[in-house]
């Protein structure tokens, strides 16, 4: 029986095409409205923390209000109450709590009188009465007399043992959520719906270090009123337990602790356990510390110490020197990174903008081409000097072209900004027309990423290395980095010197101008390369189906049949799975779990598929490979294959940045690279390859003779 | 202004809709982008498309996913030149609904080089036309369920699914296949 393709099938396929051939935005950074948009079309329940408000009045009522309902709660409790005070007495010295202070709690609770929360914590809610634990001599034993601010002197680790159990109450209230209407009524706000609606998405989504680490701590560190101050401390505890458990999930907690005023009842509290869990103590205060060194990497010192000074002299006493640094330094780290990516752009064609912004594309169908946007004459003309008619509209080589971001779309622009980040003389010297960088006639630059090294997301993509180390010396004239390049070709070292300029950091100097900036891509090496990919991705494909390598590839977009769910695949095909996908107990059948999937045009079929590969293997050993393969199936002539990507094993990968090539003279070129897991490359392989009219072929070398074998 | 809210959706729903966007939802912003060279618009269009995915949540089948990329690029596309047209202050063109809808010849075949044929015909096919077809083929919604998501006139969209089939038929016949 052969398949009927209908009208359904064909939008189908041209819906995928269309799908795979848009790029996704991956620097799409969500803008605030439509992220709260979106998750309030999605009513995400965000945890209490995330869902206060965003407004600077709405952050400090909430927190305030939050921290007095929780620290009320907590304090509700005397065996809690007790070392809290303690604790907070000797911390912070200087918010001591005194007998002088008007401090009551909210009541304990009569086991017999249900009425747990009286009307009174609606109107005051800093201001509860307890009848039997306001003692204000309990704080006094545990003052402390202020520690020296330039000596560090933290001595509270046997005074934090009393934090867990009022974390612990803390958090499971946060974790599990709070009333908002009792909330509401504490706050005094009328606002409180907008706090939920409106406000309550903003902070879930800013990033980290703003929220978490500076927001809290700085809105501690500017309350005036001890009171608040002190609750906002627990608050800040409770804060730091929601974060690292979203983190590690494992924080240890149980529901036995008080957990939610939503569940509150009255004859609840004599059930609560407060027993000491010292697994969950031990957990948090090893974390406490290691939460405040967190806080100070994305500072630099001296803003911790004059910010954050309890915080300061904890970790100092605990030997944390890990801070960030100084601003002088970012912005090496800045200009370094600018430049970087600006002489990418020239080098390689990678565009200093979105990847979506690209204008003019081609893919491969086979016997035509297909144009997301007509490039337009100016874009066309430019596009003319590098490439002929013919190859803009029928070949592979038809580029995909980019704009460059706002700010640096025309070449006077590009140009300026290059200037401001390095020396002139280096600048004028650097920007050439060529083929990845083109300036049209009316001065917008354009980049053709010829090699698509984002598309195509292989390990010919150049990488920067981490910035975060990169500045080895500072001397206050002249700063020093040096930066890890995982270039096209090889891996290594640059140093970069830069110097002050009238204010303004500048790159002088360095290896990264003098070795890497106009080094040049040998166009031979890149397409022996190429070859070397493609065998790679063959051997992928037919050693582990991983079919996810083609997908990027521009000859593919592959036809899927959810195999379990649709048993009207082709002809032959269900036959040729059960002889290679399928396994049989008990005489039950088992399939692999895959997809099924079909290449749509160039490599359909099994004649296209060995014409393809033959260009960079011998045909033979093309044949040979996939001879009776699970993966690679054939049914009436087509290929078909079993996609494992979802499953996929470790899989063998070809380290480029340790491949060299040598040329024999005899023509035949010899490269040779390491091979193994992704992170431990082990074993060499060697490709001998020759030059055809196609490009280059591997005729022979290790990786044929011990890797493309039949499996 | 979001006039649809998640109240209407039920918690798998909501899953469901999120994983969605999750997945979907930067290469629909990157459609969006292209039509209207703006990433506020852009995005603007990207949620329009899921409050319209919303309303139907009931009917999409989210682990379909060779049908429900091209759905929700559709949908996407559509609602960015709605973003457009509003842009340009103009009106959707309603004349359309004059047209006599009568042509609905099925496409069938066994042979491959005619789908692929069909295919590349239907990847150039302008949106007007494509996204109702696609709507109503493969969705399987009513032309009037269709006009609901495209915005459109149901006797519009009725003649627009017909000539969409209509044109296909004819690219076919002028490169020598026949149905």
């Amino acid at each position: 029986m052969s398949y009927k393709y209908t009208l359904k099938d064909v939008l189908l396929e041209a819906g995928v095409k269309e799908y795979y051939s848009i790029p996704e935005d991956k620097n799409w950074q969500r803008s605030e409205k439509h992220t709260k948009a979106m998750n309030k079309l999605f009513d995400k329940q965000l945890p209490l923390y995330k869902r206060i408000g965003s407004s600077p009045l709405y952050k400090g009522i909430t927190i305030a209000a939050a921290a007095a309902l929780i620290f009320g709660a907590a304090m509700a409790i005397k065996p809690i109450r007790e070392p809290v005070t303690a604790f907070l007495g000797s911390i912070f010295g200087k918010t001591e709590i005194t007998d002088t202070d008007e401090i009551t709690y909210i009541t304990e609770p009569d086991e017999t009188d249900p009425a747990v929360i009286t009307d009174t914590e609606k109107t005051e809610p800093a201001v509860i009465t307890d009848t039997e634990t306001t003692e204000p001599e309990e704080t006094e034993d545990h003052t402390e007399t202020e520690q020296s601010e330039t000596e560090p002197d933290f001595d509270g680790w046997d005074k934090l043992d009393t934090q867990g159990r009022v974390e612990r109450a803390v958090y499971e209230i946060t974790h599990y959520g709070i009333n908002y209407q009792r909330f509401r009524y504490l706050c005094g706000d009328e606002h409180a719906d907008d706090i939920y609606d409106d406000g309550g998405y903003y902070l879930g989504d800013e990033s980290a270090d703003n929220f978490t680490y500076g927001y809290f701590l700085d809105l501690y560190d500017t309350e005036a009123d001890p009171l608040r101050k002190q609750l906002m401390f627990v608050y800040i505890s409770s804060f730091l337990v929601d974060t690292w458990n979203d983190d590690t999930r494992t924080v240890p907690y149980t529901t036995k602790y008080y957990p939610c005023f939503d569940r509150f009842k009255a004859d609840s509290l004599p059930r609560l356990d407060l027993s000491y869990n010292e697994e969950c103590d031990k957990w948090i205060h090893e974390h406490y510390y290691n939460a405040f060194c967190n806080y100070a990497r994305y500072m630099t010192e001296e803003d911790v110490k004059t910010k954050y000074l309890p915080s300061y002299k904890l970790i100092k006493k605990y030997g944390f020197d890990d801070f960030l640094t100084s601003k002088r330094t970012q912005k090496a780290n800045f200009v370094i990174n600018e430049f970087f990516n600006m002489a990418l752009s020239v080098k390689y064609g990678i565009a200093v903008s979105d990847p979506s912004s690209n204008i003019y594309c081609r893919f491969d169908e086979g016997d035509g081409y297909a144009r997301i946007y007509e490039p337009g004459d100016a874009v066309y003309t430019a596009l003319l000097k590098y490439y002929t008619k013919d190859e803009l509209d029928h070949s592979d080589s038809a580029p995909v072209v980019y704009e460059q971001r706002e700010g640096i779309k025309t070449i006077d622009e590009w140009k300026e900004y290059f200037k401001s980040l390095t020396a002139k003389s280096i600048a004028d010297d650097f920007v050439k027309e060529n083929r990845c960088f083109l300036v049209l006639e009316d001065g917008r630059v354009l980049t053709s990423d010829q090699y698509r090294f984002f598309n195509t997301n292989n390990l010919q993509t150049p990488f920067f290395g981490e910035l975060s180390d990169s500045v080895v010396s500072d001397d206050n004239g002249a700063i020093t980095a040096i930066v890890f390049i995982n270039d096209v070709d090889q891996e290594r070292d640059y140093t970069v010197e830069l110097k002050e300029e009238k204010g303004e950091l500048k790159i002088t100097g360095g290896t990264l101008v003098t070795e890497w900036l106009n080094r040049t891509l040998s166009s031979e090496e890149c397409e022996i390369r190429d070859s070397i990919i493609d065998a790679e991705k063959l051997f992928h494909l037919m050693r582990f189906g991983l079919v996810s390598d083609f997908r990027y590839y521009g000859c593919d977009t592959a036809y899927s049949i959810e195999y379990n769910n649709n048993p009207s695949l082709p002809e032959g095909l269900e036959e040729k799975l059960d002889q290679t996908a399928l396994r049989e107990e008990d005489g039950e059948k088992y399939y692999m779990t895959g997809t099924v999937r079909r290449f749509s045009y160039g490599l359909s079929t099994y004649d296209n598929f060995i014409r393809y590969f033959s260009k960079i293997l011998p045909e033979d050993t093309v044949k040979n490979y996939i001879k009776e393969n699970k993966y690679f199936l054939i049914a009436d002539g087509d290929v078909y294959l079993l996609d494992m990507t979802d499953q996929i094993e470790p899989r063998l990968l070809i380290d480029y940045g340790s491949m060299k090539i040598t040329k024999e003279e005899d023509g035949l070129i010899t490269a040779s690279a390491m091979i193994g897991d992704a992170w431990d490359p082990e074993r060499e392989v060697t490709f001998e390859l020759v030059k055809t009219d196609d490009g280059y072929r591997i005729v022979g070398g290790t990786f044929i003779s011990e890797y493309l074998t039949t499996i | 202004m979001l006039l649809f809210t998640a109240e209407a959706l039920n918690e798998n729903d909501k899953q469901r809709l999120t994983l969605m966007y999750e997945k979907y939802s930067r290469r629909m912003y990157t459609a969006a982008k292209r039509i209207l060279n703006s990433g506020e618009d852009a995005e603007d269009a990207v949620q329009n498309a899921f409050v319209s995915v919303a309303k139907r949540m009931g009917s999409i089948n989210i682990y379909d996913e060779d049908a429900l990329c091209g759905y929700l690029i559709a949908v996407v596309k559509n609602e960015a030149t709605d973003v457009l047209r509003k842009r340009k202050n103009t009106v959707p063109e309603d004349e359309l609904a004059d047209t006599p809808d009568s042509f609905d010849t099925v496409f069938e075949t066994e042979k491959r080089e005619v789908f692929e044929y069909a295919v590349k015909i239907m990847t150039q096919m302008d949106d007007i036309y494509r996204a109702p077809l696609y709507l109503n083929v493969v969705m399987g919604y009513s032309p009037k369920e269709t006009a609901d998501v495209l915005k459109r006139a149901p006797a519009t969209v009725r003649v627009q699914i017909s000539r969409a089939k209509q044109m296909l038929a004819e690219k076919l016949k002028e490169a020598g296949y026949e149905l």
